[in-house]
């Protein structure tokens, strides 16, 4: 609370405090999300800057700043592929045509596999197994029934198993 | 229960480690027991994933300055708003001012010409007449409809747009094929112009034709 009114107030220690508290969270569920450093690295700059700008958003009251982060950050990559749809750079059109193919270990597979996820599955496999948080905490955090979060789930890991059974055969 | 049933208690042993019902019925059928052991393997492999993952150490430092100059800015805004208040007064004053001063007509615009009077040759200087500007009344219930710009994506269900007026010539209406209604290619056209959410421009109505020629 304390450290929050000084944030608000200028106070750069409190500033470096927030950041160092939040970014790693912020910083790997858009990198899950995304399945793109660059990108991720992006969303959490922006989250942050929103932040800096309207921290008077932030209501304790309401829940605590990692869980309002966490909304920030949703908003954000949801507008980031928003416009990624709308528009492809002509590196990124070659690129999707011939990807790099260099890295084919099976985390990395994984990484593809999750990002080529529907959203709703993927942000339940990212909150559920990739950041340990409970059904509860991620129906929370997703705004959603408990239930519809472990179906999410399932579906997903289903969906996930499948890709990289299809992926281990086509290797051998 | 049936194996579509285990599944789902499945996912949970793979990633809990729990459920001995399941885990039981898998050690009995094949099925269960291969998708228990994919489901592990993927629990193995997002463990992989998690492991040291952080932003490039330089974004703290760039996004501190951005911090202490954000902080900064309300001083910026004081100063601003003293600029404000000085700007009304001055407005304030010119209007005053330009209360009591009484405006001097421009002197109409000359041409001058030759004219034969009484055997001789005069030059006679006549008034150029103002040009016209026609300005067709309109209201909300008579105004066109608008027109989709040929060869552009129509607009989606949903998707947010700017009606911006704008004055355009008229040869750039007709060479993007909207039948205007002039003999005079130059003259000036307002119209309002739908722009898209990518900033595009998606339809157009037209308001008015003046005759005045846009100057180049």
């Amino acid at each position: 609370m304390e450290l929050l009114q000084r944030f608000r107030e200028g106070d750069r220690e409190a500033f470096t405090q927030v950041y160092r508290a939040h970014h790693p969270a912020v910083f790997r569920f858009a990198l899950h999300m995304t399945g793109d450093r660059d990108k991720a690295t992006e969303v959490t700059q922006e989250v942050f800057v929103w932040l800096i700008h309207h921290a008077e958003d932030y209501d304790p009251a309401r829940g605590e700043l990692g869980a309002f982060l966490f909304g920030v950050t949703r908003k954000f990559l949801h507008r980031s592929r928003r416009n990624e749809s709308r528009f492809v750079s002509f590196e990124d059109a070659v690129e999707r045509a011939a990807p790099d193919r260099a890295d084919d270990s099976d985390a990395v597979e994984l990484r593809r596999a999750i990002a080529a996820l529907p959203e709703r599955y993927r942000e339940a496999v990212v909150l559920c197994d990739l950041e340990g948080k409970s059904y509860e905490e991620a129906s929370v955090l997703l705004e959603c029934a408990l239930g519809t979060v472990r179906s999410r789930l399932h579906r997903a890991r289903e969906l996930l198993g499948k890709k990289l059974r299809a992926q281990q055969r086509c290797a051998v | 229960m049936s194996c579509r049933e285990y599944k789902a208690d499945l996912i949970d042993v793979a990633r809990t480690g729990g459920g001995l019902a399941a885990r039981r019925h898998a050690e009995g059928c094949h099925d269960c027991a291969l998708f228990l052991e994919q489901q592990q393997n993927l629990t193995a492999l997002e463990h992989e994933l998690s492991v040291d993952i952080a932003p490039p150490p330089s974004l703290e430092s760039e996004l501190l300055k951005l911090y202490v100059g954000s902080r900064l800015r309300p001083r910026r805004r004081a100063s601003a708003r003293r600029g404000a208040w000085l700007t009304i007064g001055a407005i304030a004053a010119a209007v005053v001012v330009g209360w009591f001063v009484k405006p001097v007509s421009k002197p109409a615009l000359m041409v001058a010409r030759t004219e034969v009077r009484a055997g001789k040759v005069v030059v006679v200087a006549t008034e150029i007449p103002k040009p016209k500007i026609q300005k067709r009344r309109h209201t909300p219930d008579t105004d066109p409809p608008f027109l989709p710009i040929p060869y552009t994506q129509p607009l989606q269900p949903g998707e947010r747009a700017e009606v911006v007026r704008m004055d355009m010539p008229v040869a750039a209406l007709i060479a993007a094929g909207f039948p205007v209604a002039t003999s005079d290619a130059g003259a000036e056209a307002s119209a309002d112009v739908i722009i898209g959410e990518d900033g595009r421009a998606r339809a157009v109505r037209l308001i008015s034709i003046s005759e005045r020629s846009i100057e180049r």
